[in-house]
């Protein structure tokens, strides 16, 4: 896929799911035209933007689903839950059609017939046939039924309408200097005409001065023309590109009579001449603008007015053209305040940043080393600006939750149907920021926890009512800040986790043993163990066979850990803690044999020096005992240098010891050195050092010193696995010390 | 429609008629109005035209029918035809129906 | 145009050109197109656990570069560090994607024209390096010049750590690379 094609691939996911919102909230507010817009313009865009690449089969259906979205608009269908849903499954036609974009082969879609038919039986033309329109909840519509000439005036308008749909609509006016620049305009139009029919061209008399006024160098031409082409809206705006200083306006086929209206207001003439323009470009008939420029002259009103008051142009028309305006600008606005940016140069600019900070610390050394008061005072205000710099190039991956959370209401109003339950979701939190590969990475978790909360958490509405709750069950998503950390919680108001149950079955799955005691919180951590979710306990709801232990492994893997709460019959609640990002890690800085090493703040539980016992046992054993407890160690160096190291038979007096924790299991670290708290930039191993397992990757130190991160998790397993092979290698003396395999796995 | 009211001159455009003469042309047509008369233009002779012409062509239809007057072309040759048709301008040139648009 | 197409349009520029180096006394060529920059020796970040002939990782400008030990990769003695060591920081094509990657070398020679007919088939047999990593034997005044097959020398599967390797590697470690090791570190030191 190039990369045109994957802008809109994102553009249009983003608006289907824009849709998708404006459908759901739609259900609860029906004659929300707000509401109605914004579904409209989600399919009037991709529509547009898929006719840019000639995307065939997407622009024929979307083009079916826009015209019954226009006519809802206009309140010639009224709005149903059957046509929400409806809409709902061609919102998923669509997204499927843009998915498969990507996919070599053609691909049928056998849905796609049924919908369309479904489409059209919904359509007005046979909405009024059925004289639906009238019991319409459009209020505009009652008040037109009133007006018999109205009536009447609809006809033609809709069918002219229709006709100047079927082809673009051009509104060109050159540039003063055009004639100057030597520039003919029989070009413009050859070059048009090689794109497609010219129908209708009208070069625009208002705008040419009397003789008497006219400096007949200047040029003051412009015309409105309707061009039937099956080209692209760019391709027709690159050939007329060429025409400097021109001001160009294309509208493309089926535009809708609001986009006219804006296109009126942003046109030179429209002050004084709305209704010709309106002529010539086929929104209104010779006689109704007849009628409104005698009344005017008598009057001397305002044209817009006019032709509402004499009740010429639908009053929605004119409504919307305004209300359209300005949404329209409202919309440049926030355009202005969001740019796509290839995630890539972000990532870019922040190892760009990384450097310069690496950068700035070696000159503030340097400067220190001088002694130059002035110099080093410098020297720390540009520092301070690039340790801001480097907070707010971070902060450019943070996108809010919501985008995340949003789509959950979907899939909660879905599957509450199919399982006959009374389910509402609540979402609390949602401008809450985070980066965004763990945005895009916890919506997979997310949904599951979602899942499993609607299957097994929330009960049927009787027996709901029977517990003396409210019928439909709540669903809480929320989220929060937390000193570095996101939090987010799934929480229900169901039955909460059945601890007898979860115990019989991990029995019965040989996850503990029969007789193990057990307290309710260490029971529940039992649904997150690989093996317990079977496909008995997940239905075809609960995803694709997928249980909560792929729930705990992929929130690891972002650095973040789950913990779950349940009271009975009063909910559970499973509660996420997620760093912020995944560019920067917080840890502490570390010396082994001479390199630096980077322990993640958030495994390290505390620093302790070695007395001589701790410091013999270190050297003996693989374990230390420390508080009465037993610590088994991790020795990097010795198990790096291997036999070479051993012989030393005495340990350096420097070394510390880091304890550190992972799965509720404490190990400890034993480092040559302690150097403080850093905030590390990660960057990936790469494809050299990809299959290095026990580290997550390479950071710069301030001098510019390579360091590695250390994964804690998995560096006990490698180094748990090494000495295993150790020992099969080699018969060891001690068969009474402790494994460390069987601490650690 | 308007009845042609007074005595009407002709202007004949010939071989180049372009951007470097509207100029002169310009006032040409002005004092042509303000001697109160109509205008008839001959464009038989016409090689080249260019939309500078046409414009001041437009404008003076415009004028001509603010005062009353008349705006008649008499003939044209190929070029000039094919000129103006390629811009567009040959509904209100050639069909002459400029005071149905102007709504008056 | 992609960097890929720009390496094989040069291929075809500039193909006969090579940079010989000495690794353990031993001379060795490789494509010129293939160098990006030669940088002088600097303490390498040593990795725990990979094969033994990954050096470590340098920082280039802010990207973190793995650095391989050909004398190791060939079975060869390492020499220790000295004034003339340097780093030669290549680019080639691992899978799919270009990867830098820095081969140590005791000393960089020159850059000069080694025509087509001036290179022989690697032998099938007497070479000190295995034959799938030569390219060719290079004949320049009476003496022969291994040209390096760099993409087979650092292909993926010979160089990435992957999954065991680093096992055999540690349990059987020997004295030379912590000898070796220490010099190095002796040398960046002083």
């Amino acid at each position: 896929m190039d990369e045109n094609t994957q802008i809109f691939v994102a553009e249009s996911e983003e608006l289907l799911e824009d849709m998708e919102q404006a459908l759901l909230a739609l259900e609860n507010a029906p004659n929300d035209d707000d509401l109605i817009n914004r579904i409209f313009r989600a399919a009037h865009t991709i529509k547009g933007s898929a006719g840019l690449f000639g995307f065939d089969s997407i622009i024929a259906f979307t083009h079916v689903v826009e015209n019954l979205l226009d006519d809802i608009r206009n309140c010639l269908v009224p709005i149903s839950t059957e046509l929400i849903s409806l809409f709902m499954r061609c919102k998923d036609q669509i997204l499927l059609m843009i998915e498969d974009l990507d996919s070599d082969e053609a691909v049928n879609y056998p849905e796609i017939e049924d919908l369309l038919q479904l489409l059209k039986a919904y359509s007005a033309s046979s909405a009024a046939n059925s004289s639906i329109s009238s019991e319409s909840s459009c209020a505009n519509n009652s008040v037109n039924s009133n007006n018999p000439t109205q009536q009447n005036q609809d006809d033609p308008n809709s069918s002219k309408a229709v006709n100047e749909r079927d082809s673009y609509h051009i509104s060109i006016r050159l540039d003063q200097d055009t004639f100057r620049e030597g520039f003919d305009p029989a070009m413009m139009f050859s070059q048009l005409s090689e794109l497609g029919q010219i129908n209708q061209a009208k070069v625009v008399l208002a705008a040419i001065p009397k003789i008497s006024m006219i400096d007949s160098e200047n040029c003051h031409l412009g015309w409105e023309l309707t061009l039937n082409s099956t080209q692209s809206k760019q391709q027709i705006a690159d050939v007329l590109e060429f025409i400097d200083g021109a001001m160009i306006k294309i509208l493309p086929p089926s535009s809708q009579i609001a986009d006219y209206s804006q296109l009126i207001a942003e046109l030179p003439e429209a002050d004084h001449a709305l209704g010709q323009i309106l002529l010539e470009i086929g929104a209104l008939t010779q006689s109704e603008l007849q009628q409104v420029l005698n009344k005017q002259k008598a009057e001397g009103g305002l044209t817009g007015d006019l032709l509402i008051s004499e009740g010429i142009a639908q009053p929605q028309v004119v409504k919307t053209a305004i209300k359209t305006q300005n949404k329209v600008r409202k919309e440049k606005q926030q355009e202005r305040e969001f740019i796509r940016v290839a995630a890539d140069k972000l990532d870019k600019l922040v190892n760009l940043v990384g450097e310069l900070v690496i950068g700035g610390a070696k000159i503030s050394q340097l400067a220190q080393n001088r002694n130059d008061v002035e110099l080093e005072e410098s020297v720390e205000e540009i520092t301070q600006s690039l340790e801001e710099i480097r907070e707010t190039a971070l902060g450019l991956r943070m996108t809010p939750v919501a985008n995340t959370f949003n789509r959950f209401h979907r899939v909660v109003r879905d599957i509450a149907n199919d399982l006959n339950k009374k389910i509402r979701l609540k979402i609390i939190g949602g401008d809450t920021e985070l980066d965004k590969t763990v945005v895009d990475r916890i919506a997979d978790p997310l949904t599951h926890l979602i899942r499993n909360s609607m299957d097994h958490g929330l009960e049927m509405p009787q027996q709901r009512l029977q517990a003396g709750k409210p019928e439909e069950g709540t669903i809480t998503l929320s989220a929060f800040h937390q000193t570095g950390y996101i939090v987010i919680e799934v929480k229900d108001d169901g039955k909460g986790l059945d601890a007898e149950k979860i115990l019989t079955i991990a029995k019965e799955r040989g996850l503990v043993s029969e007789n193990q005691k057990m307290n309710r919180s260490d029971i529940y951590k039992l649904i997150f163990e690989p093996g317990f979710s079977t496909a008995k306990t997940v239905n075809n709801l609960s995803g694709r066979g997928v249980g909560m232990d792929v729930v705990r492994r992929n929130i690891e893997a972002l650095r973040g850990t789950v913990t779950i709460f349940s009271e009975p019959n009063q909910g559970s609640r499973v509660v996420l803690r997620l760093p912020l990002t995944l560019a920067i890690i917080d840890g502490f800085h570390v010396k082994v044999a001479n390199e630096s090493f980077i322990v993640p703040l958030d495994a390290m539980v505390e620093c302790i020096s070695l007395n001589e016992v701790q410091k013999k046992d270190a050297l003996r054993h693989n374990y230390i005992k420390l508080r009465d407890e037993m610590l088994p160690l991790i020795h990097l160096e010795k198990n790096w240098r291997g036999d070479a190291y051993d012989q030393q038979q005495q340990l350096p007096d420097r070394i510390n010891l880091v304890v550190v924790q992972f799965d509720h299991k404490k190990v400890g670290l034993l480092v040559d050195s302690l150097h403080g708290e850093v905030q590390a930039v990660i960057k990936p191993l790469g494809s050299v050092f990809n299959g290095l397992s026990g580290f997550a990757g390479f950071t710069l130190l301030g001098s510019g010193q390579v360091a590695m991160i250390m994964d804690i998790a998995e560096l006990a397993k490698s180094v748990a696995k090494t000495e295993r092979k150790k020992q099969d290698f080699v018969e060891r003396r001690s068969r009474n010390r402790v494994d460390l395999n069987e601490v650690l796995l | 429609m308007t009845a042609l009211t007074a005595n009407a001159e002709t202007i004949q455009l010939a071989d180049e008629c372009t951007i470097y003469d509207v100029a002169e042309l310009k006032e040409q047509i002005q004092n042509v109005i303000e001697r109160g008369a109509s205008i008839c233009f001959d464009l038989s002779n016409v090689m080249v035209l260019d939309a500078a012409v046409v414009q001041l062509l437009l404008s003076t239809k415009i004028t001509l029918a603010e005062h009353d007057l008349n705006f008649n072309i008499s003939t044209f040759s190929e070029a000039a035809l094919a000129f103006i048709s390629n811009i567009y301008c040959q509904d209100i040139l050639v069909n002459n129906n400029l005071a149905e648009c102007e709504g008056e | 145009m992609s960097d890929v197409d720009l390496i094989e349009l040069n291929d075809s520029l500039i193909d006969s050109q090579y940079l010989t180096f000495i690794i353990s006394d031993e001379e060795f060529a490789v494509p010129i197109m293939r160098v990006k920059e030669i940088i002088e020796y600097q303490s390498l970040t040593q990795v725990p656990m990979v094969p033994k002939f990954i050096a470590g990782a340098v920082n280039l400008r802010g990207a973190v570069v793995p650095v391989i030990n050909l004398a190791i990769k060939f079975g060869m003695q390492p020499r220790p560090v000295n004034r003339r060591s340097c780093i030669v920081i290549m680019e080639i094509q691992l899978a799919d994607e270009l990867v830098i990657l820095g081969i140590l070398v005791d000393k960089v020679l020159q850059v000069f024209d080694i025509p087509d007919e001036n290179i022989e088939a690697a032998p099938s047999f007497g070479a000190q390096i295995k034959t799938e990593f030569i390219q060719g034997m290079a004949r320049v005044e009476e003496q022969f010049i291994i040209i390096l097959s760099i993409n087979n020398v650092l292909s993926l599967n010979e160089i990435s750590v992957l999954g065991d390797i680093q096992d055999e590697n540690n349990v059987a470690n020997d004295k030379s690379l912590a000898e070796t090791t220490s010099k190095n570190n002796e040398m960046s030191a002083s």
